[in-house]
């Protein structure tokens, strides 16, 4: 059975599976709106994961002596968390320009935000 | 340093200048000063102590019944907050230490600092080091230290003035090279290694003049086209299939022979290289005057995770079945402690030392028997649990080996992994490249290390003692029949070579993840060790138990207490 027919023409049938397919589409496009309003603190998380985590620690969790204790970062110091990543900081800190862009940045503040319990 | 070596020193540097050329004569650290390191346990010269790496010291006036008065001699600051994991040299009354921002010279008697070489470095360099930015200790030579940077530099500098002598780039940092492990010279070449298997790089080894820091050769451990090997590997992967020399080496001068470990294959995803990836995770044989590739002995074919068999090698002369045998003896990350035949690289025994589930035993060629789990996660990349974890049975922390007791003391790692393949890119050189995703699983007993005395021959533990917070320091032993080695929260102990009692400890200040020594001036026998947390457990463990150990780099010196 084809589903192609213009609206007159349609037998029931058809006309059931053009309402299943706009129905599927809707629920896509809420489901694909939703990841999009995770996804900030989520793709921070993969690019933490990528090239924050082997001095940062998994899901954030390390002790604070050696490398810093992102879970501790001020929620309201951004700029400086822009700085740090940009510019380095610090003995052990490098600096990310030109690595990770500004976008993907802010997308790390969002999962710092997390405290790692994302 | 005793007054009769002194004496024999000067009296064979007479010798010389009766013979020789006037710059010959100021050579102050010689081939053969190097060659008798072991008969002349005052100084140490090497990485390893000796050139077989034994890291045993044949001074005896420290011993099990008098251990309890160790007390500190002197301690200095080595202003660095990342960690101290390497081992000091002894020379001439001098300590040289390194660490990733600084060689320091330290007057042996007094602790005060002689000089001091900082290093200068871009501020992107840490980007391509995954575990630590650290420094695993330095070679003298020829009156020149000799050591790596984090930038993947090799530099040489004068031991008596601190003044640099020459500065060769080794790679290009930014394509993921950097250098943490310590160089070894061996019959006149200055031979190092270079890190770097997380980023998509290629393993070598490379040979430069002492003189002038000019290379001489470039070896490297994953076969290019034409090379035996390369078709271990799928399509070009071996570009940048790792491989790395991050550990330290070992030299038999009778055979002229120098030993290494090469690190994990690339990306640690192993279902997107399915093949040996020869030689990777491998212990390799090289000509030092050369760098040609004598033998290679992979104890991890197509390693499936991240298992660096890296750890320094220890060279010994033992009886195997009643036959006297020139042996290599390596604890891997994969569990297992080999014993090979330095001179042909076959295997002679392997046992595992710790928990094994990644393979149910070796094949009659000792070649590993994959597990169940570890053929699911090559097949199909689903989640598994297996053991060793990535940190390994054993890490890059020497072991050392007592040639009167007969056994290993090492520091293992005990713990596994939930682990599972994630899509793996190679996006550009310098970029991470590893494609797995880890979860760490512990031991119920919560101890996730132990201080071991092991049987080489057969891999039991003879006695061990527990860590709750596992140790990643190096151990050394001497003829007092004494094992001395630290731990995580800053103790540094002494045990009894033959029982594991604790007789002695002593807490430093930060976290020990260094190499302790032992050396003799004026009749006297001392220890030196650094303490300073760092590396790859405090980074990324996520043990927050360190809570509470700061950061914070300095080197002890202990001796007897003169009553």
């Amino acid at each position: 059975m084809s589903s192609h027919c213009i609206v007159q023409s349609c037998s029931w049938q058809q006309r059931l599976v053009q309402g299943a397919l706009v129905l599927l589409l809707a629920v896509l496009a809420h489901a694909a709106q939703a990841a999009e309003e995770l996804s900030a603190a989520e793709q921070g998380r993969d690019l933490f994961e990528t090239n924050c985590m082997t001095c940062h620690g998994a899901n954030m969790v390390n002790p604070g002596t050696v490398s810093y204790d992102l879970r501790k970062f001020p929620a309201d110091a951004k700029p400086r968390f822009v700085n740090s990543v940009t510019n380095g900081k610090g003995q052990g800190m490098p600096a990310w320009r030109g690595v990770i862009e500004p976008a993907e940045i802010d997308l790390l503040w969002a999962y710092v935000l997390t405290r790692g319990k994302l | 340093m005793n007054k009769g070596s002194s004496v024999q020193r000067y009296a064979l540097a007479a010798a010389f200048a009766l013979t020789l050329p006037l710059a010959t004569v100021v050579r102050a650290q010689s081939n053969a000063e190097l060659l008798d390191a072991t008969r002349s346990p005052g100084e140490v010269l090497i990485n390893g102590m000796t050139y077989d790496a034994q890291r045993f010291s044949r001074l005896s006036q420290i011993n099990r019944s008098n251990v309890k008065a160790l007390v500190p001699v002197w301690n200095v600051s080595l202003n660095n907050n990342l960690g101290e994991e390497s081992q000091p040299l002894v020379y001439n009354g001098a300590i040289y230490i390194t660490n990733q921002r600084a060689t320091y010279a330290i007057d042996a008697r007094t602790g005060r600092v002689r000089w001091t070489d900082v290093l200068e470095f871009e501020s992107d360099v840490a980007r391509v080091v995954c575990c630590g930015q650290v420094n695993r200790g330095a070679a003298i030579y020829d009156d020149k230290l000799y050591r790596g940077t984090l930038d993947a530099h090799v530099m040489a500098i004068d031991i008596r003035t601190g003044k640099q002598v020459w500065k060769t780039k080794i790679m290009e940092y930014r394509d993921g090279y950097s250098i943490t492990g310590a160089p070894l010279v061996a019959n006149g070449v200055l031979i190092s290694g270079m890190s770097g298997g997380e980023y998509g790089t290629r393993g070598f080894l490379v040979g430069l003049d002492p003189a002038s820091g000019r290379e001489l050769w470039r070896t490297y451990t994953i076969p290019g086209p034409g090379e035996p090997g390369n078709e271990t590997w799928p399509g070009d992967l071996w570009k940048r299939g790792g491989g790395s020399t991050w550990g330290a080496g070992a030299y038999d001068p009778h055979m002229d022979l120098v030993y290494w470990g090469t690190g994990n294959a690339g990306p640690w995803n192993g279902g997107v290289r399915k093949g040996d990836n020869k030689n990777a995770a491998s212990t390799i044989a090289i000509r030092p005057k050369t760098g040609e590739l004598v033998w290679a002995y992979q104890n991890t074919p197509g390693d499936p995770f991240d298992f660096d068999s890296i750890s320094q090698p220890v060279l010994a002369d033992i009886q195997v079945q009643g036959q006297p045998r020139k042996v290599l003896m390596h604890a891997d990350k994969n569990g297992y402690l080999y014993v090979l035949d330095r001179l042909t690289g076959k295997p002679i025994v392997a046992n595992p030392f710790v928990k094994v589930t990644w393979a149910t035993g070796l094949d009659e060629n000792f070649r590993p028997i994959w597990s169940d789990t570890t053929r699911k996660l090559i097949d199909t990349g689903a989640e598994v649990e297996s053991w060793p974890a990535i940190t390994g049975g054993k890490n890059w922390n020497p072991m050392a080996y007592n040639p009167v007791s007969r056994l290993i003391y090492a520091n293992t790692q005990e713990g596994g992994m939930l682990i599972r393949h994630t899509p793996v890119e190679y996006k550009q050189q310098g970029a991470r490249y590893i494609g797995v995703s880890v979860k760490r699983v512990w031991p119920e007993d919560g101890n996730r290390g132990a201080l071991r005395a092991i049987d080489p021959l057969t891999g039991k533990t003879r006695w061990k003692v527990p860590y709750a917070v596992p140790s990643y320091a190096a151990t050394m032993t001497t003829a007092g029949q004494l094992v001395f080695t630290g731990d995580m929260l800053g103790e540094f102990s002494a045990y009894d070579a033959a029982k594991g009692t604790k007789l002695w400890h002593f807490q430093t200040g930060s976290g020990i993840v260094g190499q302790p020594i032992s050396w003799e001036m004026d009749g006297v026998q001392y220890v030196t060790v650094t303490s300073g947390l760092g590396g790859v457990y405090v980074l990324n463990s996520g043990d927050e138990r360190l809570s509470n150990v700061p950061a914070g780099g300095s080197l002890w010196t202990f001796a007897l207490f003169k009553k």
